[in-house]
């Protein structure tokens, strides 16, 4: 039961980076540079859990507010690339990252012994990063008896309030100012909109998301290293959006639940794995160009609730091109 | 023409636009009164689209001066333009194509509303109003019955009209027009006429760049003609028509088919 809870707190961690992908995605930016904030995110609250004895919570949103702060510094010189540039500029930023942490060495010695019969202080683990050693005994979760269910359950809750924050968000003035951005950015400056702040905007929000991935990733596994953190993970979450469909946060949703729950489920295939998730890749960009989920299946399967809950058929009339259900005239 | 100072809401003076070593405007003076409809005619390359660029941010002036409403707008950025109250809409029909028709001009108001509120909702605008208004604009567009249609579904004169109606949403006090007749079938291009000269008759001041010259010297209460970067001429339709300098330049033979 464990190894399935541990699945389900992987989903979930994985919807949240989709999701830090699809924040700027929103404005048209495609950021390869996730992964760089997911271990900022990561390396900061452990940090604070395991060096300095923080509370989880926290400790959390000190590792979001930390990648956000790197994602503004990030965004506001890079955003006057476009495209491409902007999205290697990204790719370099998750390279430095990793090398950074794969470097740095912090922390203390620890209070116990990992083996449990000998005093010997050489045996006293370190807390903190240790250079490529990596981060471990993060044991935030096993110190205050947080059992993989109840993890599961907390990451379930957070994932609900990040897809409400989403759904908000695309139903708000801000929310179409963002696409209003994506799809035409001098229209968008016609109309009053300052495209360059709501890019720097999605940007940072996106970045303090993958920093609270970063975070949880990090109490789950209890071990984390630099290397962790590198461009295929990046790639990976990048895919979540392309394949489950970038143009309503459904989209990544699916795109995170298929890829975490695959290479579970297909795990006799080994090392076919990659094979398969490549033709997925390919049959994706064939068949599906906008994703699995596009906007308007969303807006379809809303009619239907609609009517569902309303008893009444509206699709008649709201009908594109069918005459205006009360004509005005004056 | 010149009279009036009081009343002038965009003053361009000594305007200039360098790309590199072609002078796209050169020391233009161009001034636009509240309530006039303005035209700007001139040969390909003139730099009519350079003059509403500059004016709307879009690009930054080489030199010069730009005032609207007696304030200097030259070194705001498009955005912030807009907010003043200048609109455009773009030589090609630029619109956010895969959002509905409704969408467009409801993005048109984000001027008015605090689209920016960080709880994602305009609090203190009424947004039951600005719906109203935007149900208002595309009626009087004629457009209301494909309000759920996506914008690049439409014909391409409808789309001419959702991108009028979106600037309108915007609550300008300048409307600026860059070609809004090319590429209209002669019906769309009367109703257009209809349409602008309407808008003109509320108040709005309009300034309009124009190949047709039906449109642009029946619109117009005032022409001014740019050729290579300069001004060529300015004054009443009548006036621009036999003007000797403009016909030579830029009407050439057809100015008797435009007298006629």
């Amino acid at each position: 039961m464990a190894y399935w809870y541990t699945v389900i707190s992987l989903m979930c961690i994985n919807t949240i980076l989709a999701w830090s992908v699809y924040s700027s995605f929103m404005t048209g930016t495609v950021s390869l540079g996730q992964a760089g904030f997911f271990a900022i995110g990561a390396f900061a609250s452990a940090s604070l859990t395991a060096i300095y004895g923080w509370h989880i919570v926290p400790a959390t949103m000190m590792g979001a507010v930390a990648a956000a702060i790197v994602g503004l510094a990030i965004a506001i010189p890079t955003l006057r690339l476009k495209g491409l540039y902007l999205t290697i500029a990204t790719v370099a930023f998750v390279e430095v990252i990793r090398v950074v942490f794969h470097n740095i060495k912090y922390g203390r010695d620890g209070e116990f012994a990992i083996d449990a019969s000998s005093a010997d202080a050489r045996q006293m683990p370190w807390i903190g990063p240790d250079g490529p050693l990596g981060f471990r005994h993060i044991i935030y979760l096993t110190e205050h008896h947080i059992t993989p269910g109840e993890y599961a359950m907390w990451l379930v809750l957070l994932v609900i309030a990040f897809g409400v924050y989403f759904w908000v968000l695309e139903r708000s003035r801000l929310g179409f100012a963002m696409r209003a951005v994506e799809e035409d950015e001098i229209a968008a400056q016609g109309v009053g909109l300052s495209h360059n702040f709501l890019k720097v905007f999605a940007f940072a929000i996106g970045a303090a998301i993958a920093g609270v991935a970063g975070s949880l990733y990090a109490h789950l596994l209890t071990f984390i290293t630099g290397d962790d953190f590198n461009i295929p993970l990046t790639v990976m979450m990048l895919a979540y959006v392309v394949i489950g469909g970038g143009q309503t946060f459904w989209g990544p949703i699916l795109g995170a639940l298929i890829f975490t729950l695959l290479p579970e489920i297909a795990r006799e295939t080994k090392e076919f794995r990659l094979e398969l998730f490549g033709i997925a890749m390919l049959a994706t960009m064939v068949f599906r160009q906008h994703g699995l989920i596009t906007r308007d299946m969303v807006r379809r399967a809303e009619t239907r609730i609609k009517t569902a809950f309303t008893g009444r058929n509206t699709i008649g009339p709201d009908e594109p091109g069918a005459p205006a259900p009360n004509p005005t005239k004056k | 023409m010149g009279t009036g100072t009081e009343n002038i809401l965009l003053d361009i003076t000594g305007l200039s636009k360098h790309f590199g070593g072609l002078r796209a405007l050169d020391e233009v003076d161009i001034s636009c009164r509240q309530g006039e409809t303005l035209g700007i005619i001139g040969p390909n390359g003139a730099g009519k689209t350079t003059v509403f660029n500059v004016v709307t941010g879009f690009s930054r002036p080489t030199s010069g001066d730009i005032r609207f409403g007696g304030s200097k707008i030259t070194q705001k950025t498009a955005a912030q333009i807009c907010r003043l109250g200048i609109s455009r809409t773009f030589q090609g029909v630029r619109l956010f194509r895969e959002m509905t028709v409704w969408e467009n001009v409801w993005l048109g108001q984000n001027c008015q509303a605090k689209y920016l509120n960080p709880l994602f909702w305009s609090r203190g605008v009424n947004e039951a109003a600005l719906r109203a208004d935007v149900e208002a604009l595309l009626n009087e567009f004629q457009i209301f019955a494909k309000k759920d249609a996506k914008a690049r579904e439409l014909s391409f004169g409808d789309m001419r009209r959702l991108e009028i109606c979106r600037a309108l949403a915007t609550k300008p006090k300048l409307l600026l027009l860059d070609e809004p007749a090319s590429g209209l079938t002669p019906v769309e291009t009367t109703r257009l006429i209809d349409d602008l000269r309407k808008l003109s008759d509320a108040g709005l001041t309009i300034i309009l760049i124009e190949h047709d010259m039906h449109v642009a010297l029946g619109l117009s209460d005032r022409i001014v003609v740019l050729n290579f970067g300069q001004l060529l001429a300015q004054g009443t339709p009548t006036e621009v028509r036999h003007n000797p300098a403009v016909i030579e330049a830029y009407l050439g033979k057809s100015a008797e088919a435009v007298n006629a």
